[in-house]
This record gives C-alpha cells, structure tokens and sequence, in this order.
C-alpha cells in the first residue's frame, strides 16, 4: 500500500507502525529525496543522483542482513531483477550493514544492483526513517520509493509490516508509469 | 554520435589522439591508442565507455580481449548477457568496458585492477584472444553500474548508462 493511500486509511486503533502517522514529506508524490552519499558495496563513495542517471529507480530501505521478513522481501527483488535489467530500470538499496556485510549479503541473494550502506547512520534521522522499536540495530525502517530521474518520488510505500511492501506488480505499473513519463518515445517512432 | 576509441597497437598511427606505451604480457611493448569522433578511425579500433580513459590514471593492470570481425557474438547474445551479468555481481576493482565497433555485436573487452591483478576469471575471455597488459595511465577508475538494468544506451559500449551520448 503506497504511503499516501496508507495515510489516508490508517485507522486509530493503534494497529499500525509508530511510523504510520509519521509522513516524511519528501515522501509524498512529487516529494524530492535528498541526493544521498553513501558507501557502495567496494567503499566507493557514490552519490544517488549519479546512481540514477536517467532511468526509473527503485530507492530501497531495509533493515539488515538480519532480518528474515528483509531476506524474503529480496527474493521478490531478485526475481524482479530479470525484467528489470532489460527495462533500463535501476535498483539501490540502503541499509546501515557494513560494506563489507553487505558485500556478503549481496552476493549471497545473487542481486546485480547497487548497495548503499550506512553504518554510521548518517541519514536515519535527516530521512526520518529511524526504526525506533528496534533498539538492538537501529535500522532504517523498511521503505520502497519509485523515483523519477530528478530524484522526485513518484510513490512511496512503507514495510514496517511486511504486507506494506509494493508487490512485483505494483513496482511494474510505477515504473511502467514512470517510463511512460520520462521516455519522449514511449510511442514508438514511425 | 561521438565515441571514444581505443586500439591496441603495435605502433601509434599519426592522426590518433592519443597513445600511451603499454607492455603485453608475454608479448613486449604495444602503444594503447585513443580517438575521439563519429567516425570509426582505424580497422582495430573499438568504441568504449568513454569515463574510462582520462589524464594521469593509476598504475593498472587490464585484461584486454579482441575479437576478429568474423568471430564476434552479437552483443545480446544469451552468452555476452551472461558475461554481463557476472560483472555486475562482482565489478573489477578500478573498472570494465565492453569493447564495439557497430551498434550489434561485440567487439571486445577491458577489465581493470590493481597493478599485478590476473583477471584469471574475466568472464569475457572466452570470446576472444586475450592479453593481459599494463595500462600506464591511460584509464581511470570507474565504479560499478548501479544495475541490474544491463542493455546498451543508444548503442554506447556498456556500461555507458545514459542516452545522452
């Protein structure tokens, strides 16, 4: 369920993540991310805008290695890695691993995209993703963004319970809406 | 569309832009040669992704394969994606370009690392004739490509990642 839609349905029975009734507003759609700097997978500084280039990007917070619903939700990813690198559509994910964790982790799930890693937690508060019930690792919280070349955020979508998550499908019809947006030949040329 | 291109050569040709001495494994001394244009300017050269030659690189080492025009698979060809695919698990340390001199096939390719590295599982070295060589200085280090996307843009050598070439 994408953050907005959840916005607007969240009950208040108490059920929901501390982090429901919190919307960052660069999450909001058309909401611009910061153009984060962070550590890649080698120790390479790499900054989001660069990793973005022109395409769709997936921008993918996680909790960590650790955490099984973080491991399940990559095999997801992993699947969908096989349409995406035929589909100039590009994928990062985030979480506050080690390089050197993350390296292992990465390869290991057999991803072909960009780690970024924040074990110093450089931008867990600036982003207002800080998963506060988890005390022993400090992560950030589970969160998926479809971003538009210019870093804008076209939907946001919030797994703190796992079913927040978008599924395969609805990543394709975002960066299917996506595209469509920013590839002037969307219509094919005649 | 402007390319950058790069021969290996046993001697620079006069109108190349520029030509750096290099030592072949196994071989002796060879000039690296670059040109930048449209147009393809010597029948060895390849297009390759331009970020990767620069001023004043570090000492590198490079495995480099050719591939003779009647031998070379076309660039989506299930094995050259594999190859693809590999580099992206594990990217060189300082750099890779695919090597092109049309817009289907491949032509080539260069991997980068430390001085002294081997490449000794260059996923590409199974299409060609490959050597191992030191760069001096011609090339500069290029991180890996965010992935998993891995089809060529406009034509450009990958990892080459925009549409703006």
């Amino acid at each position: 369920m994408r953050i907005h839609d959840q916005a607007a349905s969240t009950s208040s029975d108490g059920e929901g993540s501390p982090a429901d009734h919190d919307i960052r507003a660069w999450m909001a759609p058309n909401g611009l991310v910061p153009d984060l700097e962070l550590p890649d997978v080698d120790g390479h500084s790499r900054k989001l805008s660069d990793l973005v280039g022109g395409d769709p990007t997936l921008l993918h917070f996680y909790r960590g290695f650790f955490c099984p619903k973080e491991r399940q939700y990559f095999r997801l990813l992993t699947a969908l890695q096989d349409e995406a690198e035929v589909a100039y559509t590009r994928f990062v994910s985030v979480s506050v691993d080690s390089p050197e964790v993350s390296a292992a982790f990465r390869a290991g799930l057999n991803a072909r995209w960009t780690f970024l890693c924040d074990p110093d937690r450089r931008y867990l508060d600036e982003l207002g993703l800080r998963e506060t019930t988890d005390t022993v690792h400090d992560p950030y919280l589970p969160v998926c963004i479809v971003l538009r070349p210019d870093l804008s955020v076209h939907a946001a979508y919030q797994g703190y319970w796992f079913w927040g998550r978008p599924t395969a499908e609805e990543l394709r019809q975002d960066f299917r809406a996506v595209t469509r947006a920013v590839r002037p030949d969307w219509d094919a040329p005649r | 569309m402007t390319r950058t291109w790069v021969a290996l050569l046993p001697a620079a040709p006069a109108d190349a832009d520029r030509a750096t001495p290099v030592e072949v494994e196994g071989e002796g001394p060879a000039v690296l040669v670059t040109w930048t244009g449209k147009h393809h300017p010597h029948p060895q050269a390849r297009a390759i992704d331009p970020r990767l030659v620069g001023e004043d690189g570090p000492d590198m080492s490079a495995s480099w394969v050719e591939l003779n025009d009647d031998e070379q698979p076309l660039f989506d060809a299930p094995e050259v994606l594999e190859a693809r695919r590999t580099l992206l698990r594990q990217w060189p340390d300082y750099g890779a370009s695919t090597l092109v001199s049309d817009s289907v096939r491949l032509a080539g390719s260069v991997l980068l690392g430390p001085a002294g590295s081997r490449f000794d599982d260059d996923p590409f070295a199974r299409f060609g004739i490959r050597k191992r060589l030191r760069t001096g200085g011609m090339f500069v280090p290029v991180p890996a490509p965010t992935g998993p996307a891995l089809e060529r843009y406009a034509g450009a050598p990958w990892p080459y990642d925009r549409f703006d070439s």
